[in-house]
C-alpha cells in the first residue's frame, strides 16, 4: 500500500528496461534481421510508456509513445535501422533516462531538447514527431470501439493501485467513449469496508492500439483485475457472451451496452428473450464460443505472449531485491562474529576441556561457512559494467570515426558489488583511452597492414584469489620515446637514467605525467592514468601495462575478490603478528644456514635450485628484540613473482576481517590494512605486491625504508 | 483546519485535505456518524487536494443514500475524477448551500 515503494519498484524496473533497450539496440546493429530483438526492444520500451502512465509521469509518456511509434515500425519493416536511426534512439533511451530519474525535470529545458530529438528520430516522418494522443471522435461506427469489463479485486487500493489510474492510461491509449461505473457490490456505508475496492468498469474506447497494448495497461494489477476485452467489430455473439459472464446480470449489462451504441435494442431483447434457443441452436458449443473469444484475434500469439510473461514472472520470483545497506549490515556482523569466534577458540584451546574445544571446533567452522556464504551475497557479476563499456566504445568510435569492435569475454565473473561499482570509472577511462590513443586511425591501420576495423577487448577471470580484468586493444602500443621525453621534460626521471621499457610504461600512472598534448573531446579531460591507479590501489588492487610496439597494448587490472574479510595466514615477528592472504602463500620453508646468502646486498635463498629474494621482515619494520636461532620463511606468490618473507614463528590460517589502516598510515609502503585477533591484540595485514616491489628494487631495503613505518609500527604496537 | 467538518445546522459536511484510500477509513466514520436519518445535507468538496477509487466509493455511497446529499463545489481534483469517469452528473454545479 506504499506508493513511494512502488515508484521505487518503478524506477529500478525503468531502470533495468532502458539498460536491456541499450543493449538490444547495440545487439540489433550487429544482427538488424533479428525479429525477437526487435520484439524485446518494442516491448521494453512499452512496459516504460505503461509503468510511467501508471504514476502519471505524462512527460514520461508523451516522449516515449513516439519513440514506441518509431519501433513499432521498426519492427514491422516499415523503417530501416540505420545508423543514425540508432543513435537517436540511444539519445532517446538516455532522454528517457533523465526524465525517469529526475520527474523534477519537466521543464522547459528538457521539453526543447526532447522535442529535438523527437524530431531528429522521426526524420522520415515529419507528422509523428510532435507527442499526440489519436484523436478522433465517434459517432459513426457503432462497433469502433473495444469494449473493455473491468472487475477489480478488494485488495487493490490496499496495493497502493488506483483503478481510476489505470482508466486514465486508457484514455491516453485512445478516446473513451463511454466508461460506466459498477457500483452493484458497494456495501452501504456501515457494511462496507472502506479500503476495499468495490468498483467495477465498462469501458468503450477507440483506439488504434492493439489487444496487446490494452492487456499491457493491466499488467501491473494482473492477478488483483478480471479483464475482459472485446475488440471492435466483433460478432454480436460475443457481446451476448460477455453480457453472460458478467456477476452483474444480463438486464444490467446490457442496459450499458445499449446507451454505448453496442448493441440495439432488438439485439438485447433477442438475447434476453432466446437465451435458451440461441445456446441450442447456433451450432456452436458453448465452451468453444469462449475459448474464441478469450484468445482472439490471434491465439497463438496471444499464448506466446503469455509464455514469456509466465517466463518473467518465473524469473522474477528467483531473485528478491534487498537494500545493499542490509547486506553491509550483515557482513559487518559477520566480521565482529569471525573476530569473537577466534577469542572463544582461543580461550578453548588454552584450557584442557575436550568438549569445549570440540565445540569451538565446530563454531568456528560453521562461522567460516557463514562468512563465505554471506560474502557471496555482495558477489555481482561484472558483465553490466562491461556492458556498458559497449556504448562508450559505440560513441567513441563514431566521434572519432573509427571502427572498432569491442570483445568481451568472462562478463559473468563475479566480485564484491563494491568493487565493480568501484571500477566502473577507471575501466571505463582506460576505454577511452584505448579507443583514442590507443587504437590508430583507419588510415594508419591500413598503412600498417592491419585490418580497419581495432579489437579492444575486456577480459574478466579468476587467479589465485584475485580478480583480473584486461584491457586490451591491438592498436599501435605506447610509444616508448615520447613517453620517455615527456618524463624527462616534467623531471620525473633523469634525462640519462637507464631504464626498462617497463619502467618507461609505468610513467604513465606518476601523477605528473601529463599527457596534456594527446587531449582530445574523448581523453584527456577529467582524470589521469594516475587516478585510475588510485583508484585501483584504494580497491588493494594493482595495475600493470603491458606494450609491444605496434601490436597494441594490454591493461592488467588485479583486484582482490572481496574487501571485507579474507582467509590469512599469521605469522610473528618478535612481539608482532602479521598476515598475509592465505592465496598468496605458496609454501613455508625453514630458514637453514646452508640454503641462504647472507650477502647484505643480495639477499637470496637456493629454493630447490631457484633463486629467491628474502625480505627480513624483522629489518624491514625494524622489530626490536633478539632474533630467535630458529627463523623461518613465507614464500608468496603475486602475479606470478615469488619471493621470501622471512619471519620468527609460523602461526597458521586464521580468518581475517580486514579493517582499514588509519589515514595517517596510508603511505606507509608494505601494509595494507589491520586485523582483530582473538587475543584482541592487533595485527597487521602485509601488502605483498608493496613488500615485492621493494624486496626486487637494487637498493637495499633499509634505505629506502621511510620513517613512518616506523612510527606506524611503534604507534599500533604501543 | 479540520480534515473533516460537519456543521449541524445547514447538514454541510466539508472535506479538507486528501481523500485517498489512506484516509478512507476515518472518513468512512465520520461520515456514519453525521450521515443518519437525513442529517447529511451536502458534501462541500472544495478542499479535496487528491482522490481516489475509495474516495469514489464513499461519495458515490453518500448520493446513493435513501434521502441522497449533493455533492457540491467540487475542486479541479475531484472534478477530474468524475468527468474521466463520466459521472458529471453527480456533481451539483449549482454549487452553494441550500437554506
Amino acid at each position: 500500500m506504499n506508493l513511494d515503494l512502488a515508484l521505487q519498484t518503478f524506477l529500478e524496473e525503468s531502470r533495468e528496461l532502458l539498460a536491456d533497450m541499450e543493449r538490444i539496440l547495440l545487439d540489433l546493429e550487429a544482427a538488424p534481421e533479428d525479429a525477437e530483438l526487435h520484439n524485446a526492444l518494442f516491448r521494453s520500451i512499452h512496459t516504460i510508456k505503461g509503468s510511467a502512465g501508471m504514476f502519471g509521469l505524462e512527460h514520461v509518456v508523451a516522449f516515449t509513445h513516439v519513440v514506441e511509434n518509431q519501433l513499432d515500425r521498426l519492427r514491422k519493416h516499415e523503417i530501416v535501422l540505420t545508423k543514425d536511426l540508432t543513435n537517436a534512439l540511444l539519445q532517446c533511451r538516455d532522454h528517457i533516462a533523465l526524465l525517469v530519474e529526475i520527474p523534477d525535470l519537466a521543464d522547459e529545458t528538457m521539453q526543447v531538447a526532447g522535442d529535438e530529438l523527437l524530431q531528429v528520430l522521426c526524420a522520415d516522418n515529419p507528422h509523428d514527431g510532435k507527442p499526440q494522443k489519436p484523436e478522433r471522435e465517434g459517432g459513426h461506427d457503432r462497433r469502433e470501439a473495444w469494449h473493455i469489463s473491468l472487475r477489480f479485486d478488494s485488495d487493490v487500493l490496499r496495493h497502493g493501485m488506483d483503478p481510476a489510474g489505470f482508466i486514465h492510461y486508457l484514455n491516453k491509449l485512445g478516446t473513451l467513449r463511454s466508461v460506466t461505473v459498477i457500483d452493484d457490490a458497494l456495501p452501504e456505508l456501515s457494511d462496507m469496508d472502506a479500503e476495499n475496492c468495490y468498483l467495477g468498469f465498462e469501458i468503450d474506447l477507440v483506439t488504434e492500439a492493439g489487444q496487446q497494448e490494452i492487456k499491457q495497461v493491466f499488467e501491473f494489477v494482473d492477478g488483483l483485475c478480471e479483464l475482459k476485452i472485446v475488440p471492435p467489430h466483433s460478432d454480436l455473439h460475443d457481446y451476448l457472451l460477455l453480457l453472460e459472464q458478467l456477476p452483474e446480470g444480463q438486464q444490467r449489462i446490457g442496459e450499458i451496452f445499449l446507451a454505448s451504441g453496442l448493441l440495439t435494442r432488438a439485439e438485447l431483447q433477442q438475447s434476453l428473450t432466446q437465451e435458451t434457443v440461441d445456446d441450442s441452436s447456433s451450432g456452436v458449443p458453448c465452451e468453444q464460443v469462449q475459448a474464441e473469444l478469450s484468445d482472439q484475434p490471434t491465439p497463438a500469439a496471444d499464448s506466446a505472449l503469455e509464455k514469456q510473461q509466465q517466463n518473467r514472472e518465473k524469473k522474477a520470483n528467483q531473485y528478491l531485491r534487498v537494500k545493499a545497506e542490509k547486506l553491509d549490515q550483515l557482513i559487518n556482523l559477520v566480521g565482529e562474529m569471525v573476530i569473537a569466534s577466534a577469542s572463544v577458540s582461543l580461550n578453548a584451546n588454552s584450557g584442557d576441556e575436550t568438549a569445549t574445544r570440540e565445540s569451538a571446533a565446530a563454531m568456528s567452522l560453521l562461522v567460516e561457512e557463514i562468512r563465505d556464504r554471506s560474502l557471496q551475497l555482495r558477489m555481482v557479476p561484472i558483465g553490466d559494467t562491461f556492458q556498458r563499456q559497449q556504448r562508450i566504445v559505440r560513441d567513441v568510435a563514431n566521434e572519432l570515426d573509427k571502427e572498432i569492435e569491442l570483445v568481451i569475454t568472462g562478463a559473468d565473473t563475479e566480485l564484491d558489488k563494491t568493487v565493480v561499482e568501484k571500477i566502473s570509472d577507471p575501466l571505463t577511462h582506460l576505454v577511452r583511452n584505448a579507443c583514442d590513443h590507443g587504437l590508430e586511425p583507419r588510415a594508419k591501420r591500413i598503412a600498417a597492414g592491419k585490418a580497419t576495423k581495432g579489437q579492444l577487448r575486456l577480459d574478466a577471470y579468476h587467479e589465485s584469489g584475485a580478480i583480473i580484468i584486461e584491457v586490451s586493444d591491438d592498436g599501435a602500443g605506447l610509444d616508448r620515446e615520447r613517453i620517455l621525453q615527456k618524463a624527462t621534460e616534467r623531471g620525473l626521471v633523469q634525462s640519462d637514467a637507464d631504464l626498462t621499457d617497463q619502467d618507461i610504461f609505468n610513467l604513465i600512472f606518476e601523477p605528473g605525467f601529463s599527457t596534456a598534448e594527446l587531449v582530445t573531446s574523448i581523453s584527456g579531460r577529467g582524470v589521469g592514468m594516475d587516478v585510475v591507479r588510485r583508484n585501483i590501489e584504494a580497491l588493494r588492487g594493482t595495475v600493470e601495462v603491458h606494450s609491444k610496439d605496434g601490436a597494441g597494448t594490454r591493461f592488467r587490472i588485479r583486484l582482490p575478490l572481496t574487501l571485507a574479510i579474507i582467509d590469512g595466514f599469521l605469522s610473528s615477528v618478535g612481539d608482532c603478528t602479521y598476515v598475509v592472504p592465505l592465496e598468496m602463500v605458496e609454501e613455508c620453508v625453514e630458514l637453514t644456514r646452508f640454503s641462504q646468502n647472507t650477502n647484505k646486498q643480495s639477499d637470496f635463498l637456493n629454493l630447490r635450485g631457484e633463486v629467491l629474494p628474502l625480505l627480513r621482515l624483522r629489518e624491514h619494520f625494524r622489530v626490536t628484540g633478539a632474533t630467535p636461532r630458529r627463523q623461518n620463511v613465507l614464500v608468496v606468490n603475486y602475479g606470478g613473482n615469488r619471493i621470501g618473507l622471512v619471519v620468527d614463528d609460523l602461526l597458521g590460517e586464521h580468518q581475517t576481517v580486514i579493517k582499514p589502516l588509519n589515514e595517517l598510515f596510508s603511505r606507509v609502503k608494505g601494509l595494507s590494512g589491520s586485523t582483530i585477533l582473538g587475543t584482541g591484540k592487533v595485527a597487521l595485514i602485509l601488502d605483498v605486491p608493496g613488500l615485492m616491489q621493494l624486496a626486487m628494487s637494487c637498493t637495499p631495503v633499509q634505505e629506502k625504508e621511510s620513517p613512518s613505518v616506523v612510527a606506524a609500527q611503534q604507534k599500533l604496537i604501543h | 483546519m479540520e480534515r473533516f467538518d460537519f456543521n449541524a445546522a445547514n447538514g454541510c459536511l466539508t472535506i479538507n485535505g486528501e481523500l485517498t484510500v489512506y484516509e478512507a477509513e476515518p472518513a468512512r466514520l465520520y461520515f456514519l456518524q453525521h450521515c443518519t436519518g437525513g442529517a447529511l445535507r451536502t458534501v462541500d468538496l472544495s478542499g479535496v487536494t487528491e482522490i481516489d477509487c475509495a474516495g469514489l466509493q464513499l461519495l458515490l455511497n453518500v448520493v446513493r443514500l435513501p434521502e441522497p446529499a449533493r455533492l457540491v463545489s467540487a475542486s479541479a481534483e475531484v472534478s477530474a475524477l468524475f468527468s474521466l469517469l463520466q459521472m458529471d452528473h453527480l456533481l451539483d454545479e449549482s454549487g452553494g448551500l441550500t437554506a
